[in-house]
């Protein structure tokens, strides 16, 4: 007991300890990036944008299953299966012709038959079974390109990232309970530190799941079909670039077309997803 | 007449609209004072249809050049715009790589100078130009207060940027809007909100 | 630049010009173009956007640079600054060659902003292959001349157009970037015959095809890129390849843009003429 509240670390004077703790801190956060930006920026080459890229695949490197879940209920809105009504979804047709749906959308299509909060249909959908077996095959695509992590780097990474934060706020909580013991009570700082130093570093390395490659590839898709974006408004409503435009900049995207009630769905819980807030009509005239 | 006298002559002829009209008005006089030859004169009269379409034709095509930069407000006044071109363009000639952003601007500040000009078309001149600087430097912070509504000018154009804005829920005055742009590294994305 | 030199550039296909609001369908379609022409300009003194396009497309297409406006036929001196940042460009997308026109952009100080006819004399040969020997000393990439479209015909001319062109192939030694629409629009501006004028041009220096529609305005028939390829340019450019064999052909097209599909029908009728001119030959 003697040896807890008594060694170089608990008899440090407060500014000395917050310096040391603040050392402490750049220190674990800068190794953890360190180990993030090793793995993440494994040498390989950013693959080509291919001609008819995969909404679904780009969706799954964005965002996960719920990305490819909003995605798939795009399809069936656009092929008439499903009807957005006050923020539910209402199937309306289930005569399933085979070739047009995929299996996830026609399981979809079977498993869920009344109107439902789109809401709770996309959390639920997003963790079915079936949905993660489908993503599973754009998952090892992605990380055979060294797109996305393996699963066991994400969780090595983790395991930095939860280790980091746990050592930063057990020194942090260490000195504040000695302190207190001790009878001192100016741990003001200490205590700030304490709470804010483990979300500083996830807040620097919390991106464990897509690559240095993944967000370049992502980056060049996006800016390839940018335009995409500016034609959406004249495009027909049966028109499979609906689906690219979703998968590359988010649902949110879908303003101003034909889709916007679904896209609003989105917008109007603050929900919507990344690129929604980008210059949509920036530099339209960079001619030389 | 050498060949470096006559380019310039040639390219005075292209660029300046009253050297034109001189020489339209006295072929003679003003071709002397060019420094060209008799015969050159004359079969610079000969062609001066010519002349004067291939001038027009470079005048159209800087307004052409610098509409780019000003999709929208070519798009909602786009007559009043071409007729402030054609008097800015007797003006100021353009040079170097950049020469039609260098117009751009310079037909900006030549706007914004003039009293009668539509304020609606000032103020999205004036947006438009920033948004193209912004979207093309490497790092930005702006704020902007513009004294007109742009957002009404704006919706039927960039929906996407917009998507967030409730118009029912503005409550404040359709006199003012406020634009922001952000970018924090050189490739990365420009975060740009109007409202 | 001699006949083997000329020879042993690659046979590159059918492309079109690149236009930044082509850009989604040009990606959705690339296994029907084979390679893209940009405008030069446009990649120097490039803003991070212009940056990321010109990556992007370099690991996607062989790019051919095509300045507008080193302005090779003016009397002044070349802008060194602008042609170091030229060379700067052509080394990074190391193409087969470059291209750029016959005429002057510059005079005086005074930027035209369009390509302007040279006078056709001896004094304007010798300026234009000077300037190119200047440009040869810092871009050792091949370059090939366009010839241009024009209404005037400027004071002093000592030879036509053909001859002209000619003789500044052979001294400078480049090849020749043949604008089909350029010919035929001057052909009907100027009324003459298109395949006289062909058959005066040192056609084994031929490399490179550009074809376009224009568009009537005043009674003048304007090179403006901004219709359809009509049929009077398709024969000419099958009379064209059925007398030498050019390596590339590029569509150009700045206005009005039709469905994306149209320019690639047209992309694809130039492949078929030149497949089947060349099994005929």
């Amino acid at each position: 007991m003697n040896i807890l509240l008594n060694n170089p670390i608990a008899n440090l004077h407060g500014s000395d300890f917050l310096r040391f703790y603040i050392v402490v801190i750049i220190l674990t956060t800068l190794s953890c990036y360190i180990h993030i930006r090793i793995i993440n920026n494994k040498d390989s080459n950013v693959p080509s944008i291919p001609i008819n890229p995969d909404p679904y695949e780009i969706a799954f490197l964005k965002g996960k299953t719920t990305e490819v879940v909003k995605l798939a209920f795009l399809k069936l809105i656009q092929l008439n299966y499903v009807q957005v009504e006050d923020n539910k979804i209402c199937f309306i047709n289930r005569i399933i012709p085979n070739s047009t749906l995929s299996s996830l959308e026609k399981y979809f299509v079977d498993y869920y038959s009344d109107p439902k909060n789109f809401h709770d249909i996309i959390n639920t959908a997003a963790k079915l079974k079936i949905t993660k077996e489908y993503c599973h095959r754009y998952s090892l695509k992605l990380q055979k390109y060294n797109l996305l992590n393996s699963t066991e780097s994400q969780i090595n990474l983790l395991k930095w990232n939860i280790f980091g934060s746990l050592l930063l706020f057990s020194l942090g909580a260490y000195k504040l309970i000695v302190s207190l013991i001790n009878g001192y009570n100016n741990v003001g700082f200490t205590a700030i530190l304490m709470v804010i130093s483990p979300l500083i570093l996830y807040s620097i390395c919390h991106n464990i799941r897509i690559t240095k490659n993944g967000k370049k590839y992502l980056k060049n898709l996006r800016f390839a079909f940018k335009d995409i974006k500016k034609q959406s408004k004249h495009l027909v409503a049966s028109d499979p670039k609906f689906l690219l435009l979703a998968g590359l900049f988010g649902v949110s995207s879908l303003a101003g077309t034909p889709y916007e009630s679904y896209s609003n769905i989105f917008v109007s819980d603050g929900s919507g997803d990344s690129g929604s807030s980008c210059g949509g009509g920036c530099g339209g005239g960079c001619g030389g | 007449m050498c060949l470096i006298d006559l380019q310039l002559a040639m390219a005075k002829l292209y660029t300046d609209q009253s050297l034109r009209n001189n020489f339209l008005n006295t072929p003679q006089l003003t071709g002397i004072q060019l420094g060209l030859s008799d015969l050159e004169i004359k079969q610079l009269e000969a062609s001066f249809y010519q002349i004067n379409f291939f001038a027009d034709s470079l005048k159209n095509k800087r307004m052409n050049e610098v509409t780019k930069f000003f999709h929208l407000s070519y798009s909602r006044l786009k007559n009043e715009f071409e007729e402030l071109f054609d008097q800015y363009a007797l003006t100021y000639l353009p040079s170097g790589i950049k020469k039609h952003q260098d117009d751009s601007e310079k037909f900006v500040n030549y706007i914004n100078n003039i009293q009668t000009v539509n304020e609606d078309l000032k103020t999205l001149l004036n947006y438009e130009l920033i948004n193209f600087k912004m979207y093309n430097i490497k790092f930005c912070f702006k704020i902007k207060l513009f004294d007109r509504y742009l957002i009404d000018f704006l919706k039927d154009y960039t929906p996407q940027l917009l998507s967030r804005v409730d118009e029912k829920k503005i409550i404040y005055s359709k006199r003012y809007c406020i634009a922001i742009w952000i970018k924090f590294y050189p490739d990365g994305k420009l975060w740009h909100i109007v409202f | 630049m001699d006949n083997q030199q000329l020879k042993e550039l690659p046979e590159l296909g059918v492309g079109l010009g690149y236009r930044a609001n082509l850009r989604s369908e040009i990606f959705f379609h690339q296994d029907k173009i084979d390679f893209l022409e940009i405008i030069a300009e446009h990649y120097i003194d490039m803003t991070p956007e212009k940056e990321s396009e010109l990556e992007l497309l370099k690991n996607h297409f062989i790019l051919i640079p095509h300045a507008i406006n080193l302005s090779l036929g003016t009397a002044e001196t070349i802008d060194q600054e602008y042609l170091i940042k030229l060379a700067k460009l052509i080394k990074y997308l190391n193409p087969p060659w470059w291209s750029e026109h016959i005429c002057f952009t510059k005079a005086g100080g005074i930027d035209i902003g369009h390509l302007s006819p040279l006078p056709f004399t001896n004094e304007a040969i010798d300026v234009v292959c000077n300037n190119i020997a200047q440009i040869k000393k810092i871009i050792d990439t091949p370059l090939i001349l366009e010839n241009i479209s024009y209404l005037l015909t400027l004071p002093g001319q000592e030879m036509d157009e053909s001859e002209f062109i000619s003789r500044i192939l052979e001294k400078s030694d480049c090849g020749l970037l043949l604008d089909v629409a350029n010919v035929y629009i001057n052909s009907v501006n100027l009324n003459y015959d298109p395949i006289t004028f062909l058959k005066n041009l040192p056609l084994e220096r031929v490399i490179q095809l550009h074809f376009a529609g224009g568009h009537w305005y005043k009674s003048v028939l304007i090179d403006s890129h901004s219709q359809n390829t009509p049929d009077e340019i398709w024969d000419l450019m099958k009379k064209t390849i059925e007398l030498c064999n050019p390596r590339g052909i590029i569509l150009e097209r700045d206005e009005n843009f039709p469905e994306f599909c149209e320019l690639l029908n047209e992309i694809n009728h130039a492949r078929k003429i030149k497949l089947s001119t060349k099994q005929c030959v």
